[in-house]
Order: C-alpha cells, then sequence, then structure tokens
C-alpha cells in the first residue's frame, strides 16, 4: 500500500476524469455527494483563512510596537489558538469528502490480484466497519459537546468557548457515516472499490493542471 | 489473558485487518478501541472518545500539514515545473542523460516547496515524461527516474512525514527541515550518478539533445526566480525566527495561492481541484493520525513498547545491530506500506528503543538522526515492488508502459538509495553537520 | 496484585515531581497495601489525549489517577483562577497548603466525580528574557512573551508587552529563532525545557510575595476510589491531604535551587533583582488586574473579593506555620 503521503485525488465530476477513475466513487452519490463536496470547499476556504490570518499576525508581530495612521501593529491575538481550531474544522469538513473520494490508504498486496467479487465483498466489509466507527465517534462527540456545554470551558487567549469545535465535528462527523453509506450502497449495486494502484491512477489524472493549459 | 497477550493480539488483529483493504487509519483505530476495552473496560475508552477526534486535529503542531498540502496543490496550479524543468533541461539536456538529470534537478527543486511524494512525482511527470519519450528515451528509463525522482518531494524539506515524526518525538521541526537538506541533496546527486551508470551500459536509452546558450541557459534559470523566492521565504523565514513552522506553511500556502492566481492557474474551477485535493491528503492524513492516537493509547495500556525496549535493552548486541534491524524492517515493511502510516505505527515503539541505545550522539542529535534515516529507509518504500505509490502514478500516467518495466527502471535508484543510507549510517556527520553549524 | 491504578501525567518523567513525589508516593502505598495495590506511573500523557483533558480522563476512569494543571480548562474551574492572580504565591510549599484548604472548601462540587488526592501550586514563576533587562514597565514595552495563563497574559498585557498565546513544546523553537522574546515561568520549569541556554535576564520582584503560580490537582477516579475495600480505602486517605499537597510544593521548591545556583554561578545568566520601589510600580499594574478578575467573577455570580480576600489570608496563615 502506500500513500506516502498526500496524495492528490480526482473529484470533480467531469466526464473524462469520471470515466479514467472508475465510476462513481469520484462523482456524483446525488444530494449527499453534492454536501460534502460543499462542506469540502467550505473546509478548503477555511484553510485559506488561517493562511490569510497567519500572514497578517506575522506582519503585525514583525512590525509590533510600531504605528501607522494611529493604526496599531501587533500579532492577531490569539492567533496561535484560531490557526488550532480552524484546522480542527477544516479536517473535520474534509473527512465526509474524503470518504467518498476513496482517499483513505489501504494495503492491497493480498487483494491485488482479487477478481471484482472478493474486492466488493471486502468493500462492503470496510464501508460497514467504517459507517458503524464514524457513527459511534459522533455519538461520542455528542457527549463531548454536551460536557463542554455543562463545564463552559473556553480557550486561553480570546476566551472561545470550547464547545464550537464540537458542532462541526458531531455534524461532519455524522455525515462521514451517511457518506460510508453511500459508498457502501454503490458498492452493493455493482461499484467495485478501486485498488490502490487505480485510485493513483485515478489522481494521476488530476494531479497537475499546467500541462493541459 | 495478560495485557501483554491482549496488546500481541491487538496487533495481530490489526495486521489481519489491514491485509482485508480496511483502510489503515480505521483498522488502526477500531484496533484501539477494542484493544482498550478489552484491557481496561469499556468505560475508559468511551469516554476518551468524546474528546479524541477534536484533540487530534487541532494539534498546533500538525496544523502545518494541511497548509503544507495546500501550498504543494497550489504549486501544481502555478505553472512552475514546467519552468523548472525548462530551465534543467537548458543546462543538463545535451549531456547524455542529460533530460533524465534535468527531471531529478526539477524533481528536487519542486520538492523544495511541495511537502508530499506523490504530488511532486505526478507533477514532474506531466512535464518531464513527453519530454524525455519525444527525444527517444526508454520508457523503462523515463518512468523509473520519475518514480525515483518523486520520492524527493519528501526527501527535500518542507517533508510530511517529518512533520509526523517530530509531533510524534517532540522534535522542533526547523531542526529536522535543517538536518534533511543534505541527505537530500545527496539523494538527488546520487540519482543523477545512477542515470549517468546506466546511460554508459546503455548509450541508446537516453541520446543527448542539442546544445543551448549560455545566454538562454540563464534567462530560463531567472524565470525559475518564485521557487527559490517561496523556498528561501519559508524555509529562511522558518530559520531566522521570523516565523513558525507552521506560520511558515500558511505564508508558503498564501505565496504560492498568489503566484498561481497570477498566473491563471486557478481558472475553471481550478481552485476546486486545489481543495479537493487537500482534502483528500488531509483527511487521509488525519485519519491515520486519530487511528494512531487510538492505537498507541492501546499499546502503552498494555506496556508492550516499555517491555519491548526493555527486552532489546538487554540483549547483548550492539547498538548498530539494533539499528540496522529496524531499517531492514521499516525497508520490508515498505513494500507493502506506505511511509506516514509506518512511522506512526512503529515510531512509538522504535525511538524509545533507539534513544535508549548509545550511539556516541548526544540524545538531541541520536532523536533527529533517527528520524532522518527513518525518512530516507521509509521513503525508498514508495519505488520498491509490489506496493510503490509513485511507480503506480507514474506508470498510470505514461499509458502503456508494463509495468514491470517501470519497476526495472526503478532499480538502479535502489541501488543508489542502500548506498545512501549505508553512508547516512556509517556517518552521522552528513546528516548533523549542518545543523550543528547553524545552531 | 488485587488493584492497579494507572497514574497519568504529562510531565517527562525526568522532572523532581515525577521522579521524586510520585516515585516515592508509589513506594509508599504498594507497601502500605502490602503489596494489594500496584501503581502504574504512566509520564508524558503516555496513555494519550491531551494535557487539558487529564482531569477528565480521572473524572471518567480513562486514567485511575492524574496529575493537572487546573487552568488548562479555562472558565471550568473559575475559583481556582485566584491562586493565578498576580503577586500571590509564596514559596510552592506554603502556597500549596493554602490552595489545598482553599480548593477542599470551593472547589468540591467542581471536583466531582473525583477524589482529591492533592491540590497544590508550583512553585514562584518569573519572567524570562532573551536579553532585555526589565526594572521598569516601560523595559516592557512590544516584548513578545509567551504567558502561562489568562491572568499573567492579562499582567504582560497591562505593562506594553504582547502576550503571545503558544503551546509549550513550541517555546524553545519560538525562543531560539526570535519568535518571542521571553516567557514566564517557574524555574524547574525553565529547566525541565532547557530553556536557560535562550533566556538569559530572569526577573525577580523584591518582596515576600512572587509574580505567579496556578493551582495543581493530584486526583482519583471516584468510582475506583469508592469500590475499594475499606482497609485500602484507608491506605489511599493515609496518602491523600494537606501534607500530600505541602510535600509536593517541597519537592517543587527544591527542584528550583539547583536552577537558581546554576544562573547564579553561569556568566551568560543574570538574576535582576528590583528593589522594592521599581517593584511598586507593577504591584499596582497587579492590583488593576486582581480588581478585573474579581469583576468579572463578580459578573458570574461569584464573590470574587472574598475568594481573594480568603486565598490571600490562607498563604498568609501558612508562611506564619513552621
Ligand atoms: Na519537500
Ligand atoms: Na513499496
Amino acid at each position: 500500500m502506500s500513500r506516502a503521503d498526500p496524495a492528490p485525488h480526482s473529484v470533480q465530476g467531469r466526464g473524462e476524469k469520471a470515466s479514467r477513475s472508475g465510476g462513481p466513487f469520484r462523482t456524483g452519490f446525488g444530494p449527499v455527494g453534492v454536501l460534502c463536496r460543499l462542506v469540502a470547499m467550505a473546509g478548503g476556504l477555511m484553510l485559506v483563512a488561517i493562511a490569510a490570518m497567519s500572514v497578517i499576525s506575522i506582519i503585525g508581530r514583525w512590525f509590533a510596537g510600531t504605528s501607522i495612521g494611529g493604526l496599531e501593529f501587533g500579532p492577531v491575538p490569539g492567533d496561535f489558538e484560531l490557526v488550532e481550531t480552524g484546522t480542527a474544522i477544516a479536517v473535520f469538513c474534509f473527512l465526509p469528502q474524503a470518504q467518498l473520494a476513496r482517499a483513505h490508504v489501504t494495503v492491497d498486496l493480498f487483494t491485488m490480484r482479487a477478481g471484482p467479487a472478493l474486492r466488493r465483498a471486502l468493500g462492503v466489509v470496510a464501508d460497514l466497519l467504517f459507517a458503524a466507527t464514524t457513527a459511534l465517534l459522533a455519538w461520542r462527540l455528542t457527549i463531548g459537546l454536551e460536557e463542554r456545554l455543562t463545564y463552559g470551558e473556553t480557550t486561553m487567549i480570546l476566551g472561545l468557548p470550547q464547545w464550537w469545535v464540537y458542532v462541526p465535528g458531531v455534524a461532519f462527523m455524522a455525515l462521514t457515516a451517511l457518506a460510508c453509506l453511500t459508498t457502501l450502497t454503490a458498492t452493493l449495486r455493482g461499484a467495485v472499490p478501486p485498488t490502490e494502484a487505480e485510485a493513483a491512477a485515478a489522481e494521476a489524472g488530476t494531479a497537475s493542471e499546467e500541462s493541459r493549459r | 489473558m495478560s495485557d501483554t497477550t491482549i496488546g500481541l493480539l491487538g496487533i495481530a488483529g490489526l495486521l489481519v485487518a489491514m491485509a482485508l483493504r480496511v483502510p489503515v487509519g480505521l483498522a488502526m483505530l477500531v484496533a484501539g478501541i477494542l484493544g482498550s476495552m478489552a484491557v481496561a473496560g469499556p468505560m475508559g475508552i468511551m469516554a476518551g472518545l468524546t474528546t479524541l477526534p477534536v484533540e487530534q486535529f487541532s494539534n498546533h503542531a500538525l496544523s502545518i500539514v494541511p497548509l503544507f498540502l495546500l501550498m504543494g496543490a497550489f504549486a501544481g496550479r502555478a505553472g512552475l515545473s514546467q519552468l523548472l524543468f525548462d530551465a534543467a533541461r537548458d543546462w543538463l539536456g545535451h549531456r547524455r542523460g542529460g533530460l533524465a538529470m534535468a527531471a531529478i534537478g526539477a524533481c528536487a527543486a519542486f520538492g523544495s516547496i511541495c511537502g508530499s511524494s506523490l504530488a511532486t512525482a505526478a507533477t514532474m511527470t506531466r512535464v518531464a515524461l513527453p519530454e524525455m519519450r519525444r527525444h527517444g528515451y526508454h520508457d523503462g528509463l523515463a518512468t523509473g527516474v520519475l518514480a525515483a525522482g518523486g520520492t524527493l518531494g519528501i526527501l527535500i524539506p518542507p517533508s510530511v512525514v517529518l512533520v509526523i515524526y517530530a509531533v510524534l518525538t517532540g522534535q522542533n521541526i526547523d531542526r529536522m527541515f535543517i538536518a534533511a537538506l543534505v541527505p537530500g541533496v545527496l539523494a538527488a546527486l546520487g540519482y543523477m550518478a545512477a542515470i549517468r551508470v546506466q546511460v554508459m551500459l546503455n548509450p541508446d536509452a537516453a541520446p543527448a539533445v542539442p546544445r543551448i546558450g549560455w545566454s538562454e541557459r540563464l534567462r530560463g534559470l531567472a524565470r525559475t526566480w518564485p521557487v527559490f523566492v517561496i523556498f528561501v521565504t519559508v524555509i529562511g523565514g522558518i530559520y531566522a525566527g521570523v516565523f513558525t513552522p507552521t506560520e511558515g506553511a500558511a505564508v508558503g500556502a498564501a505565496a504560492t495561492g498568489l503566484f498561481a492566481l497570477v498566473r491563471g492557474g486557478l481558472r475553471r474551477g481550478a481552485f476546486t481541484e486545489v481543495v479537493m485535493e487537500t482534502a483528500s491528503g488531509t483527511a487521509m492524513i488525519f485519519m491515520i493520525v486519530l487511528g494512531a492516537a487510538a492505537f498507541n493509547g492501546f499499546l502503552a495500556l498494555t506496556g508492550l513498547p516499555m517491555q519491548a525496549a526493555e527486552t532489546i535493552g538487554g540483549l547483548d548486541v550492539p547498538p548498530i545491530v539494533v539499528l540496522a534491524a529496524i531499517l531492514a524492517l521499516y525497508l520490508a515493511l515498505g513494500c507493502i506500506m506506505d511511509s506516514l502510516s509506518m512511522i506512526l505505527l512503529t515510531v512509538p515503539i522504535f525511538y524509545p528503543l533507539i534513544m535508549a541505545l548509545d550511539f556516541g550522539l548526544p540524545p538531541a542529535e541520536a532523536a533527529i538522526w533517527f528520524g532522518i534515516l527513518a525518512l530516507v529507509v521509509v521513503e525508498v518504500g514508495m519505488i520498491t515492488p509490489p506496493v510503490g505509490l509513485n511507480v503506480f502514478v507514474i506508470n498510470a500516467m505514461s499509458g502503456g508502459t508494463p509495468m514491470r518495466d517501470t519497476f526495472a527502471g526503478v532499480i538502479p535508484f535502489l541501488v543508489s538509495d542502500v548506498l545512501r543510507i549505508l553512508a547516512l549510517v556509517a556517518f552521522p556527520g552528513i546528516t548533523l553537520g549542518l545543523m550543528r553549524l547553524l545552531y | 496484585a488485587e488493584v492497579t491504578l494507572r497514574l497519568h501525567h504529562f510531565f517527562p518523567p525526568t522532572s523532581a515531581v515525577h521522579s521524586k513525589y510520585f516515585a516515592d508516593w508509589k513506594q509508599r502505598v504498594e507497601s502500605q497495601s502490602g503489596g494489594r495495590i500496584e501503581v502504574k506511573i504512566y509520564p508524558a500523557m503516555q496513555l494519550g489525549g491531551t494535557p487539558p483533558s487529564l482531569f477528565d480522563q480521572a473524572r471518567t476512569g480513562q486514567a485511575d489517577i492524574i496529575w493537572t494543571v487546573v487552568g488548562y480548562t479555562p472558565d471550568r474551574f473559575p475559583e481556582a483562577e485566584v491562586f493565578d492572580l498576580p503577586f500571590l504565591p509564596r514559596s510552592a510549599e506554603i502556597t500549596s497548603q493554602a490552595a489545598h484548604e482553599f480548593a477542599m472548601k470551593h472547589l468540591t462540587s467542581r471536583f466531582e466525580g473525583v477524589k482529591v488526592i492533592a491540590a497544590h501550586t508550583h512553585s514562584p514563576g518569573l519572567i524570562h528574557t532573551r536579553d532585555r533587562e526589565v526594572r521598569t514597565p516601560e523595559d516592557m514595552k512590544g516584548l513578545k512573551l509567551r504567558g502561562p495563563s489568562r491572568l499573567i497574559n492579562s499582567f504582560i498585557e497591562a505593562l506594553g508587552a504582547e502576550p503571545v498565546g503558544m503551546p509549550v513544546p513550541q517555546t524553545a523553537e519560538a525562543l531560539s529563532r526570535g519568535v518571542i522574546d521571553g516567557t514566564v515561568l517557574p524555574m524547574e520549569g525553565l529547566d525541565a525545557l532547557r530553556l536557560q541556554e535562550l533566556v538569559h535576564r530572569h526577573m525577580v520582584f523584591a518582596g515576600e510575595n512572587a509574580l505567579y503560580t496556578t493551582m495543581m490537582l493530584v486526583a482519583m477516579n471516584q468510582a475506583k476510589y469508592d469500590g475499594l475495600p475499606a482497609d485500602l480505602k484507608k491506605v489511599i486517605d493515609d496518602n491523600a491531604g494537606i501534607a500530600e499537597a505541602r510535600a509536593i510544593g517541597r519537592v517543587m521548591d527544591q527542584a528550583d535551587a539547583p536552577v537558581v545556583a546554576a544562573i547564579e554561578k553561569s556568566t551568560t545568566n543574570r538574576i535582576i533583582a528590583l528593589t522594592s520601589a521599581e517593584t511598586d510600580r507593577f504591584r499596582a499594574v497587579g492590583a488593576e488586574v486582581e480588581k478585573a478578575w474579581a469583576e468579572r467573577m463578580t459578573a458570574r455570580g461569584i464573590d470574587g473579593p472574598a475568594l481573594i480576600e480568603e486565598a490571600k489570608a490562607l498563604v498568609a496563615k501558612y508562611a506564619a506555620q513552621p
């Protein structure tokens, strides 16, 4: 197996890619698919916002103590907290879409040459396990949410309520469980989960835009 | 049943689940949850799960990961790989095997702004493979070069795998990056030497292309300025103390994003693709991080890592033998596993073990040295059969090259890898020299 | 053993409390129980989770006993924050006893679900800078300092410095690269992170009360305790309470001593001892922070001024005892 590292994945529903990437795992999935992609986009915007905020904070800190036109320079208060919290929210946003895109790494050694029937059977088991686990996590996170609400914990610098991050946590962990059921349904209807080699091939299809231009 | 037995059963269960195509992160999570229940009852782990995902996802040091992924995705859209390859071709192309060397050089340069091996391989393949084919390079050589070159994405800082190692062991990320620099450049030079040997043995595999004039070479080099600016800003800024590594990644993402935007690389839904690429990579990594947290918590409950460290520490063998055994195990695991999973699974066990041994280095240096060695050996797994993801990607993109040819094309680079690993083990100064100089 | 107690904390195994206090506590409990209790100590968050989750780990039974900083979950134990106030603490041995008595009176309902082994404080913390000599509030202007708690952050902010919030493990890196100019820690904490090679000026205020401390807690899962047979409960009881708080405080004070000695001998590092006139200007700012805290508590329906009064009185009471 193998993705030693973050692999670029094709996701968008353009015809040519969809055909290359082995059918319904990379595009479509109806309303659930649309929702997952929207949520992933929100996570992406969150990351961009984190990057922008960090740059502003670095500039502010670099010129700390000076002021231009009455504007005092200084780091963005609680910048570290914002990065941590923002990253957590972004990761929760990415989980549902990653399941639809089959982004998670698997070990193919013993199943590389397995026939489609066996791979589908194993895919059903893995999706069921994934759905059950993410549902469990969504449920446990609601308890975490409840406790944060009860205890009123806040962050160190900004005093932001800790429960905030649990809301997208619960919502998108639940959506991930739904995404698992969606891929499960597709597998039951005949789709064959891609091997790592096939996934890699599909990734390569969109790994870089530049040469197409 | 003793805790030790449960621990061993947990490891066995994890391996079986992975062999049956349960995603690695999920397999670790489930094994960790069930194992913890077996050792300490369901109460503890169920309570732990109420906070575990939030804790793991909001780890400040890991925030660097999605930002580096975003940076790499933007870099892919900014047309930088083409500029880099063109410049390298102008300088090296007229030699025999020169285009292949140019591909290696461009991979190294691209690796300096991209933290991922697969993204580097895929991006450079689009640019360099058609060119090599046009000039009559053999497919096996051309695809092998790019598969090996892709590993430079991780070997040359910034590097996602190094970040994870640093977080697991409490090392400074900036020192790890500095330490990775010389071994990374050595890897690039080693790969070029491997190409040289290959074309000496088989001159037909890699014909030369016409020599380019100096003024044109300089102009091409000048066009690659964004890569140098971004690399110097990010790594230099981290080293000079303008910002922390995570902030450096944020700066890099912002800079490459702006550059991609200016170069028109974000038109027509390309930004969506950047996000989806980052989303998949991020979710994949954090899923493994989450699973590893659960599994390592379970292992700690069983006491296995401590026992293993004690047992091996008690063996009457020289430390270097233990190190060699670990590296050999990594090479073997690398044939079937990916580097990140290997690091997350094994470092909590091997790191205390290594730190308990005496390599004649101060502990802080031993930690960094072992980290770089681990990085290098796990990254070799990206190109070893039967499962080598870089090989899969490039082979798929090449359209029609038999997988066997690509794996055969990789062999000279594997030889170069093994020689480099031996050198890094024998002379820790290669890894630690620059760091000693700068800190 | 009949009962295994897993003790979890976030400090490294080299820390003084781990190697001196907990090792001793383990030995006492095991021998007094005739070997029927086994204590397994997991330092450095080996059982997983993050330091802020430690309290809940004890409450929910993920760990049987934990040692944590109460303020790691801000606003959850608001009364405990009184021990964060500037210029409140004396030595850890004195302040720990005050903290324990205070906690047993005001925090028992918030500590529901755990049995308190000891509430205590760490040794007095001070401001360390890379090279700037701080003697007046003006000297603080523009300094980027990592602060340990919200109250100390507002104190240094009121002095014109920039409080930077940053995880503890990153401070060394941030200091060496100049991202921050200093940090606020007890001497032992400085040594544990090997920061004395990075910060060379250490600011000591005049008078008996030092800059700051914070409340810490050793606590056991209540259900685990309740499930023990009476004679083993007694073993735990015999090794819990104010005497334990005092012992931990003493260990922490003692851990400071060699660091201070090394700094005094060092040619690169210097202790900046402020005169009482210089200190008074900082105390005036501290008084404002205290007032703002009291108001914030009052707004929450907690009698802030009374808590401050009581904490100060307790510190004075234990300072007067031999
Ligand atoms: Na890199
Ligand atoms: Na491999």
